[in-house]
């Protein structure tokens, strides 16, 4: 049911007229003479002739003390260093900065930092740290992304990026970035407040770890949905986890955490082969693929399906070869028989051990045909055979979902009727991955 | 499907950073007149300053100072003045980032067909100019000199644009400049920009744009998708293709990055604009084939699309497609600098210095915010004590 899916200043006006003769100011004011200048002589002789405590008190024929710059009574004392340097600062150094203009109607209370309510912390990045917070003034719930600037080099660009892609990216199943706000040393990034990551869901309401069907089909609909809305906006994500797939009370599913993602618009050859988090990394950058594109996403997208039925990491790697040979493991070692190519990669090693195609149906017995189908589709070893997310939300297996939402969708009778071995349907004629024999 | 004009409009490019050229003139006349106010004031407040300070200086500094305070009204820049000025730092910028060599700068894949490399460079300057154009539309020249700006901005733009370079090696590659300055003023710039970062460009839509002329010349290729192969192709219609290309590109690098056109126009409508400057009736033969007879029976469409596009071309073409500066251009230029050093607002002058201060002020606030905490936290305490500790249940 997706109903149950969660819990969920001057006064003096100095005119100045340097044309003054100085000499003259000078015998008139003998005690003043390092007082005088241009511009301050008027002033002074102002001010000499009005009794004041200090006319009195620093009148010559009482004191040889100097009298002090007039300016001072008109200055806050001690004048602090800040306040000297910025004579017109705001009261406050925090600067706030609206993001759309088109939100002008809002209050402006809302972009100060100190209009959210700072409850627990949520979780800690490399770069920032999340709380969970509370808008002071409607009560709203949401996710805190704090940055720290301490950085030698500025705001950190994968926060610069993040924001960035984050401006663009409005889509629902994609978490939306309401504000940032902009302190000297701190950046604030406000999003939607989601309760829980897909891997804390799965540790929670499934059955160790395992989400009922109708729920995963719902998951991987949306989960498709964002990522697709990425990919038509070139955007790759580059680091789909379950933990960076947000859920909130009402089972709605958003991707979060762009800081790794980057527009492929722009040459897409000098990517970073270290993106990804191990267990869901794609074969093609895992062998050092640096022209990688949209596939990888959806490679990530078939590793957390799998891992929604049975509540465990399809591939869990602890290296980068020892990743590759799991994959090899269940999806056969590819050759260059099998994917021409593929020893021009510079993490391609000859002695792969060689592994036979497993039956992904006997290895996820918990997967309906359909779903087996599609997921054999996303898992694809070479990267031009995998579906694109556009076609994948197309496929068969998401035809009951809109109104059959909320129902059991278990058919065991139907077991075996579409047929598994039409993989890579992209082109067909090219050899699959799998049933080759040395 | 969302077409692809349809996905531009949700961009922040679109939403945010386009206007109307008479928009985009009340903007920029009442960013200048703001500025022009600011820097009155604060002139008037910095000789009142001097003439306070000058009553403790000695006899010798004296004379200095006098001779040195600028009398009278402030004679501020125009918005023209300040135009000319913002193009002539805009093309500073991509001048500065052709002669920047970056010792650690990574290999670059080539493809075979185009120079991976040099795209990434056009993109970092390109990116780096329009943040300059925009962060100019709501302040002023006066108020933050374009040399400042200038460095934050290519540098800002190798963030965004995956052409990180260390902070350090590029403000050495630059010279005379720390990494303090470069930095000083990138919070300014983010909020200037309104914290979107995401700008589009035309140049690959050339590359697209070529691609599919010369699949036309190949042949059997259909003008628009399912539709018929284009009859009457224009004469070696590849040779020609070949050629506007970078004709069209100097455009796109030198004339759309130094007029207003992004503000105006789309990436598609600039690049076809390029392609127009280029090769007239190739371009015009090329968008009139995108709409045949079954698709637009009246050529209403193709008559409008040739219309926004030989607007676009006709802002482009007000600067020429050279990188460099004409004698006329630079004369002007050369006097604008020395009436916007009597003209600058002495308060913003070192941003350096302001940005340090500022930091130090925003960590006193954070000191406070602590102070007040443990207090409160203290006198919750005493008030417990006050009356012994609490009572325990047995």
């Amino acid at each position: 049911m997706t109903s149950n899916l969660g819990s969920s200043a001057q006064i003096l006006k100095i005119h100045t007229s340097h044309t003054h003769p100085r000499i003259h100011f000078r015998r008139e004011h003998p005690t003043f003479t390092t007082a005088e200048s241009h511009g301050s002589k008027d002033a002074l002789h102002i001010l000499d002739k009005v009794c004041t405590p200090a006319s009195i008190l620093f009148d010559p024929k009482f004191t040889s003390r100097q009298r002090p710059s007039p300016a001072l009574p008109f200055r806050t004392f001690p004048p602090s260093p800040t306040a000297i340097r910025l004579p017109h600062s705001l009261p406050s150094t925090i600067s706030v900065q609206n993001l759309d203009p088109e939100e002008k109607g809002e209050d402006m209370d809302k972009r100060h930092p100190s209009s959210f309510q700072q409850l627990e912390k949520l979780g800690e990045g490399t770069y920032a740290t999340v709380f969970k917070g509370r808008n002071r003034q409607t009560g709203e719930l949401v996710a805190l992304k704090e940055i720290h600037l301490d950085s030698e080099e500025g705001t950190p660009s994968t926060a610069i990026r993040e924001i960035s892609l984050m401006k663009e990216l409005k889509h629902e199943n994609i978490v939306s970035l309401h504000d940032v706000i902009h302190t000297e040393n701190k950046l604030m990034l406000v999003f939607d407040y989601m309760d829980k990551d897909l891997k804390k869901y799965m540790d929670t309401q499934g059955d160790r770890g395992a989400l009922n069907p109708v729920t995963i089909k719902s998951f991987m609909h949306q989960l498709l949905k964002g990522i697709d809305f990425c990919h038509t906006n070139r955007v790759l994500h580059r680091d789909l986890k379950p933990q960076n797939l947000l859920i909130n009370n009402k089972g709605v599913l958003k991707l979060a955490d762009f800081g790794l993602a980057r527009a492929f618009g722009i040459p897409v050859n000098t990517f970073s082969n270290e993106v990804v988090t191990l267990w869901y990394r794609a074969p093609d950058v895992l062998l050092g693929s640096r022209t990688y594109n949209t596939s990888i996403d959806i490679w990530s997208a078939g590793c957390i399906m799998a891992e929604m039925y049975t509540g465990r990491p399809l591939f869990p790697g602890t290296t980068n070869e020892d990743q590759l040979v799991r994959i090899f493991r269940i999806m056969g070692t590819p050759s260059e028989r099998t994917w021409p190519g593929i020893s021009q990669y510079s993490e391609y090693k000859q002695n792969f051990q060689m592994y036979a195609t497993q039956d992904l149906r006997v290895i996820l017995s918990q997967i309906d045909p359909s779903g087996i189908d599609l997921l054999q589709r996303m898992l694809q070893l070479r990267p031009e055979l995998r579906i694109s997310a556009h076609d994948a939300l197309n496929h068969p297996w998401f035809s009951d979902l809109a109104g059959n939402m909320g129902h059991q969708q278990q058919q065991p009778g139907q077991m075996g009727q579409i047929p598994v071995q039409q993989r890579g349907y992209a082109q067909p004629g090219v050899v699959a991955q799998g049933g080759y024999q040395y | 499907m969302t077409t692809e004009d349809e996905r531009y409009r949700t961009s922040t490019q679109y939403r945010l950073w386009s206007y109307t050229p008479s928009s985009l003139l009340a903007l920029r006349t009442s960013t200048n007149s703001l500025a022009a106010d600011r820097v009155r004031e604060a002139v008037r407040r910095s000789r009142e300053a001097r003439a306070v300070s000058s009553t403790e200086t000695s006899d010798a500094e004296r004379g200095r100072s006098v001779s040195a305070a600028p009398e009278g009204e402030v004679d501020c820049l125009t918005v023209e003045e300040e135009l000319k000025l913002v193009r002539f730092y805009c093309r500073q910028t991509s001048q500065l980032g052709d002669h920047l060599k970056f010792p650690s700068d990574v290999k670059v894949y080539n493809a075979p067909l185009i120079n991976m490399k040099s795209v990434l460079i056009l993109f970092w300057q390109a990116t780096a100019i329009q943040y300059i154009k925009r962060f100019y539309l709501t302040n002023s020249p006066m108020t933050y000199h374009p040399a400042d700006i200038l460095k934050t901005a290519l540098y800002f733009s190798t963030k965004t644009e995956n052409h990180y370079k260390s902070i350090v090696e590029f403000a050495n590659v630059i010279g005379k400049t720390k990494a303090e300055d470069v930095l000083a003023s990138e919070f300014l710039l983010t909020q200037a920009l309104r914290f979107t970062f995401d700008v589009r460009h035309p140049f690959r839509a050339l590359d697209g744009a070529v691609m599919e002329l010369r699949a036309l010349a190949s042949g059997n290729v259909p003008a628009i998708p399912g539709g018929e192969e284009p009859v009457d192709l224009p004469q070696r219609l590849d040779n020609r293709a070949q050629h506007s290309y970078s004709k069209a590109n100097d455009y796109l690098k030198t004339s759309a990055q130094l007029t207003d056109v992004y503000f105006h126009f789309t990436p598609s409508q600039i690049m076809m604009a390029s392609l127009l400057l280029a090769d007239k009736d190739l371009a015009e033969w090329y968008i009139r084939s995108k709409f045949p007879a079954s698709v637009d029976p009246s050529g209403l469409m193709a008559n409008k699309v040739m219309g926004v596009v030989e607007k676009c071309a006709e802002m482009m073409a007000t600067v020429a497609p050279n990188s460099d500066a004409s004698d006329v251009e630079r004369k002007e230029v050369s006097a604008l600098m020395k009436k916007l050093k009597r003209c600058r607002n002495p308060e913003k002058k070192d941003l350096t210095a302001l940005q340090r201060a500022k930091r130090a002020g925003a960590g006193e606030d954070e000191k406070i915010v602590k102070k007040r905490k443990l207090e409160r936290e203290q006198s919750a305490k005493e008030g417990e004590n006050l009356f012994g500790p609490a009572l325990k249940r047995s």
